[in-house]
């Protein structure tokens, strides 16, 4: 299969061009860091610049905000506040809450993918909420996240809150700033934690203390999927 | 939880290197891939807290490196200069004949078999991730590996004829 003339130029390139290497060093990078995160400060206007995904309904997707379908429950564990029942109105998150109650939670909002990153046996994808309001608002917390297959089944199970340390802090956006929240699945084959059909074709999203589900559509593999809260990018 | 490996100064010291020979393998400029990885170091750095958290943070550093290398990036110059400066006079390594024609052979692979080829045979990286980093099903990735191979070994078999004394 492999020819061992070719693993010979690779492994002379590999020590050759290794021996060549000089890294510049890790204080570079992080002054580069810095200079950047003050830059940013200075002119957090900037963000609003990102816009770049546009999420796209399915077809028939007012069912999913309907009464008949309840926001999707995460599983048990305490101190998860699930999504408030169907219609509503959102509330901001109490607990931990530290800005002002003035500012409201955000309802107008879109979702988009922004890349995924593999390692062994887990894929974490990574998306941005972006808020297409005119108001500065909040997100604090977990988004509810699902899966469905081409019927607008539910495939797995909800995605589980993965427990964050510190809690998750209250995220302040300005009119088209952006959070951004992770979900990982397992890529393990096969996985007795997933027996059946693993491959969805739409992501469902609940933002945070929202009661509208937005939609990535997509081709997923679930198994056994957690998200993290959202957090400023 | 933290591991021993999850300081990001031993990241840096320890895969530094082989990113940038495996930017290196994919760019055909050694300056370059420094810069790119070094870019992804810079990247890392104020998201390391939830980096090290991964399973394999030096996966996150590849992807971001490969990513910028794609999309042609070039704008930090800072850090390139910086590299230049850090450079020895004399730096003592001159690549060999072997070397050299591998990355001219690779240069005129297409860019996604490039990026497979270069990822599983110098940065040792599973199919299954190359798959996942490139979205796309793993038979198709060992194909782009089967076709790069056969390409690379036809660009250098008429080095291998001529010369014959490589191996």
């Amino acid at each position: 299969m492999s020819d061992p003339r070719l693993d010979h130029h690779f492994d002379r390139m590999r020590h050759e061009a290794a021996a060549m290497v000089r890294p510049p060093g890790l204080d570079g990078a992080r002054r580069t860091a810095r200079r950047r995160r003050a830059a940013l400060v200075g002119a957090s206007a900037m963000l609003a610049a990102v816009a770049i995904g546009v999420p796209v309904a399915i077809a028939g997707g007012d069912r999913e905000t309907g009464p008949a379908e309840p926001a999707p429950t995460p599983p048990a564990p305490s101190a998860t506040a699930t999504a408030p029942a169907p219609s509503a109105p959102p509330t901001p998150t109490a607990s931990g809450h530290a800005t002002s109650t003035t500012v409201p939670t955000c309802t107008d909002l879109a979702v988009s993918y922004v890349g995924s990153e593999g390692t062994a046996g887990t894929s974490y994808a990574t998306y941005r909420l972006r808020n297409t309001g005119q108001l500065t608002c909040d997100l604090t917390g977990y988004p509810g996240v699902s899966y469905l297959d081409g019927a607008g089944r539910e495939v797995q199970r909800d995605a589980v809150r993965e427990t964050v340390s510190p809690a998750p802090r209250t995220v302040t956006l300005r009119p088209g700033a952006e959070v951004r929240f992770e979900v990982s699945n397992s890529t393990v084959v096969p996985n007795a934690a997933c027996p059946g059909n693993r491959s969805a074709v739409t992501l469902r999203v609940y933002p945070p203390d929202n009661t509208r589900a937005l939609f990535v559509p997509g081709s997923y593999e679930v198994c056994s999927p957690r998200v993290r809260p959202v957090h400023a990018p | 939880m933290r591991r021993s490996g999850d300081d990001i100064a031993d990241v840096y010291a320890a895969h530094f290197r082989p990113l940038s020979v495996q930017l290196y393998a994919y760019t055909g400029d050694l300056d370059v891939a420094q810069e790119l990885v070094q870019e992804a170091f810079a990247r890392a750095i104020p998201r390391w807290n939830r980096i090290s958290t991964y399973d394999d943070p030096v996966a996150w550093l590849r992807r971001v490196a490969f990513n910028l290398a794609a999309s042609r990036w070039r704008r930090v110059r800072v850090a390139r200069v910086y590299a230049r400066r850090q450079l020895p006079e004399e730096v003592g390594v001159e690549p060999g004949p072997e070397h050299v024609a591998l990355v001219a052979a690779l240069a005129k692979l297409p860019d996604r078999h490039r990026r497979a080829v270069v990822m599983h045979h110098v940065g040792d990286v599973p199919v299954a991730e190359i798959a996942r980093l490139e979205g796309a099903p793993e038979g198709t990735v060992r194909v782009w590996l089967h076709r790069g191979r056969a390409a690379l070994a036809a660009e250098l078999a008429e080095a291998w004829e001529e010369g014959g004394s490589h191996v």
